[in-house]
């Protein structure tokens, strides 16, 4: 498991989003259905209100503490 | 370069900014049945349609006057209405197939939509581009290929993956 | 802006009477909600019947409603509620508001009883009171309807009742326009019991603003400001249904009554409602980030149906906290709760609690007209329930008179799972892991309710430094923190106050994001467009005055205290079964609470049985109320 991220994170593809468990920026890759939080391990479901803003659906995989 | 405002139906959201914005700019207050622009709504089909001056060039308008108060400006390109030489009789407003003439009860005159001198207020205030500001010479092939980006997504969501 | 009148209409003796709003009084209370609540304290007798012919029933335009301003479309109706006899207040959107201003009215102070249902018809500073024997029994879509085919006009707007406010149903709500309501306190249920069906208003006068260009072009900043931002293009795609994922995910969603706090069938997000049911969005007066939606049921059961919304809570109340996972389900419900005219919020969680009871066996199918409450069969009972509370019909009678009499009626210690404060249902959100929520729910002046003070953004980790320059003063950026939040709360209380005062749309504020709106913008706004000169801290005082006549309506009607300033028991002895880590096993320390309910009191000058005290009545003049100015 990677180090906690400190201070804004800039992504160099795709969008960002937070994770809701470790409040995490975690960037997403163009039309991803899935992303993995790099700090918790938690798998989000992604979806696409617009093409360009990526929003969490729900837990996919939870990583307990 | 002649323009006038067009207007998408399908773009309109119903909220009205255009009335409020045109009419504190042309009358100084907010009063909706003062704007030279009026959303249409239908409720119960949760429809709007903006309605405003189609600046026609054989207008019914111009010709139903009988003081000449309407004229076709060839320089701004728009109907131009001269409210010393309006004498309020309201003809215009009564043959205007689209009813876009308003009648002001205080002043006695009518009013229509002037194209804020090229700058219009209202194409500015609209967020969802239901108005837009656009060159009469080139609209249709616009409008054209508006009217054909169903097919072209339709191409694009059945595009055999060996054709690619 | 300033020169609009109050009307008076006295439906037992037809008289009507009108008068004109004194400046200084727009400088104590502004107006929409602050100053429904200085009439509704002064022309309320003390202990009046909700429902009798005493009650009073207020409707007011916010001081900037229908300008260019940012979301300046709200009305706000007020009386004295049916459902937990303390302060009746809703709020909504629409176009209601500006066609009542455009018709020379800011507020109308409504009394009385009629012998037989009215309407009242307000048109250009004129009001009447017509027959609305005709439209008694219509649902809140055919009234304006017909109302508009009876007087020769398609754009006269309407407030209106259904078949639950005609059938007092305590929780009946004012509908406006295709979907937006006045959901909360029963005021429809007043409406119901004065038998006035609606009001008509259609108004064609100016409506001034002070400096006019300053206006338009601070509007245009506003404008840019707000909606060119990534949230609000979210908003407008999404409306508020962008709530729902990331509070539910989070784990802060109330399921199966209080039985779960998150819910993980997605059935229910927004990105299915988009892809099979959205036709678009539409806008209320003057909004440029058009949040509403339109949406139609193309198959199935429903086959056909078309309408306008839903709203997040509306995900809340008929989908998670009654355990419905079918959209079409949601759609349908919602449809059926506007027709009616019937408080989602209140039935949703009034139902979640029968089916609670149900699924612990503490009630069965004797009780429920035989219906099978199970968990599973929520969506095939759903519309069933709903429609008998609107008609008072067997179990739904039982319910009809809120969630505190149904307990009573019930009995069998029912009232442990009835979750409600000071009598209002409660809220869809499950606020155990968030102490900031937990506050401002419980201490609400209408009862369990967030839009009081509602600080979304307290869920999203902002640091001290940045919140120090948002608030003036650091907020933990640890939303389970109790430290700190007592402040945040009593902020957003005084901005929400002022915002509903103004008739201003909540989406343009702080509520979603950080950037938006709030006190200094107002500010400026309210001199472009009045003239009138307030301050950031004279904004504040005026909140401030407004909240704590609030708080003395209470204390005049029923006596409420700090003790009726909690939530439920069990949000302060369940542990939350689920959630991210933050979220989960979390219930609220008594002691914690207590603390920041000190501060809170504090903060607003009053004692610690949470009544203004002497000194406090006195800064802010109201020791001097009832005044009876207007």
């Amino acid at each position: 498991m990677s180090s906690a991220k400190s201070g804004p994170y800039k992504g160099t593809r795709g969008v960002e989003i937070r994770c809701l468990e470790c409040l995490a920026r975690i960037d997403v890759a163009p039309k991803a259905k899935e992303v993995e939080c790099p700090n918790c391990g938690t798998t989000y479901l992604i979806y696409w209100p617009t093409p360009d803003i990526a929003k969490i659906k729900g837990v996919a995989q939870e990583r307990l503490p | 370069m002649e323009k006038i405002i067009l207007i998408d139906p399908e773009k309109c959201t119903g909220c009205r900014i255009c009335e409020i914005v045109c009419s504190l700019t042309k009358e100084g207050v907010v009063n909706p049945t003062k704007a030279r622009i009026q959303v249409v709504k239908v409720e119960t089909a949760s429809l709007s349609i903006p309605v405003l001056c189609q600046q026609c060039y054989d207008a019914p308008c111009i010709a139903m006057c009988p003081v000449g108060a309407l004229s076709r400006d060839a320089t701004a390109e728009i109907v131009n209405h001269d409210r010393d030489l309006c004498i309020g009789c309201k003809s215009c407003a009564i043959v205007c197939p689209f009813g876009a003439i308003g009648i002001d009860t205080e002043a006695e005159k009518v009013f229509k939509c002037d194209l804020c001198g090229g700058q219009p207020t209202c194409v500015k205030f609209c967020e969802t581009k239901a108005l837009e500001f656009v060159e009469v010479s080139t609209m249709s092939l616009k409008q054209k290929r508006k009217g054909i980006s169903k097919y072209t997504e339709l191409v694009q969501r059945n595009t055999h993956q060996s054709a690619v | 802006m300033l020169h609009r009148k109050v009307g008076y209409i006295d439906l037992s003796t037809g008289e009507i009477n009108e008068s004109s709003i004194p400046e200084r009084l727009r400088r104590l209370y502004l107006g929409g909600r602050g100053l429904n609540m200085y009439l509704l304290f002064n022309h309320l007798e003390p202990g009046t019947d909700p429902l009798g012919p005493g009650n009073v029933l207020v409707v007011g335009a916010g001081l900037l409603s229908g300008g260019p301003v940012p979301g300046g479309s709200r009305t706000d109706v007020a009386a004295k509620s049916p459902l937990t006899g303390l302060l009746g207040d809703t709020n909504m959107g629409g176009f209601f508001s500006p066609e009542l201003r455009f018709a020379g009215f800011d507020h109308l102070v409504i009394k009385g009883m009629p012998e037989k249902p009215v309407y009242l018809w307000v048109r250009d500073g004129e009001i009447e009171i017509r027959d609305a024997t005709h439209l008694w029994g219509k649902d809140t879509l055919e009234t304006p309807e017909a109302i508009r085919a009876e007087l020769g006009d398609e754009d006269i707007k309407v407030l209106c009742i259904g078949a639950a406010g005609e059938n007092l149903v305590k929780f009946a709500n004012v509908r406006t326009g295709v979907k937006n309501a006045g959901g909360r306190t029963g005021m429809g249920c007043v409406m119901g019991s004065k038998k006035l069906k609606a009001i008509a208003v259609r108004g064609t006068l100016d409506l001034k603003v002070k400096y006019p260009e300053k206006a338009l072009e601070y509007y245009w900043q506003l404008q840019r400001k707000i909606l060119d931002s990534k949230t609000a293009r979210l908003f407008s795609v999404e409306g508020s249904l962008m709530q729902y994922n990331p509070t539910n995910t989070t784990g802060i969603l109330r399921v199966k009554n209080l039985g779960l706090n998150r819910m993980d069938d997605l059935s229910l997000t927004p990105d299915t409602f988009l892809e099979k049911y959205s036709l678009g969005s539409t806008a209320c007066f003057g909004c440029g980030m058009h949040c509403r939606h339109k949406w139609q049921i193309k198959d199935g059961k429903y086959s056909g149906l078309r309408g306008e919304g839903p709203e997040y809570y509306t995900l809340m109340a008929l989908g998670n906290v009654v355990y419905n996972t079918s959209w079409e389900t949601v759609l349908a419900a919602q449809y059926l709760v506007d027709k009616i005219g019937l408080d989602l919020a209140e039935a949703g969680n009034i139902i979640g609690w029968a089916m609670d009871l149900y699924n612990r066996g503490i009630i069965d199918k004797n009780d429920t007209d035989d219906l099978d409450l199970d968990w599973n069969n929520s969506s095939e009972v759903l519309l069933v329930l709903l429609e008998k509370i609107g008609n008072r019909d067997g179990f739904g009678n039982v319910l009809a008179d809120g969630i505190r009499v149904a307990a009573e009626r019930i009995g069998r210690d029912s009232d442990y799972y009835a979750l409600e404060v000071k009598g209002l249902g409660m809220v869809g959100t499950d606020d155990r892991a968030v102490p900031s929520l937990a506050l401002g729910v419980a201490t609400s002046t209408r009862g369990a309710d967030h839009l009081r003070s509602r600080p979304a953004t307290d869920l999203f980790g902002l640091p001290e430094e940045f919140t120090e320059k948002l608030y003036g003063f650091p907020v933990s950026s640890d939303y389970n923190a109790y430290q700190t939040k007592a402040k945040l709360i009593h902020y957003m209380e005084l901005l929400y106050e002022l915002v509903d005062s103004l008739g201003v749309c909540k989406y343009h504020t702080i509520f979603i994001s950080p950037t938006f709106p709030q006190f200094q913008e107002y500010s400026k706004l309210i001199y472009y467009l009045t003239g009138l000169e307030l301050s950031v801290d004279e904004l504040k005082r005026i909140a401030e005055r407004c909240y704590t006549l609030e708080r003395l309506f209470n204390y005049r009607e029923k006596k409420t205290t700090r003790k009726d300033d909690y939530l439920p028991d069990r949000y302060y002895t369940e542990p939350t079964p689920s959630g991210v880590s933050k979220t989960r096993g979390k219930f609220l320390d008594r002691a914690k609470f207590d603390e920041m309910l000190d501060e809170y009191y504090a903060l607003h000058g009053w004692d610690q049985d949470g009544l203004p005290k002497t000194e406090t009545l006195v800064e802010l003049g109201l020791d001097k109320e009832p005044s009876h100015m207007i």
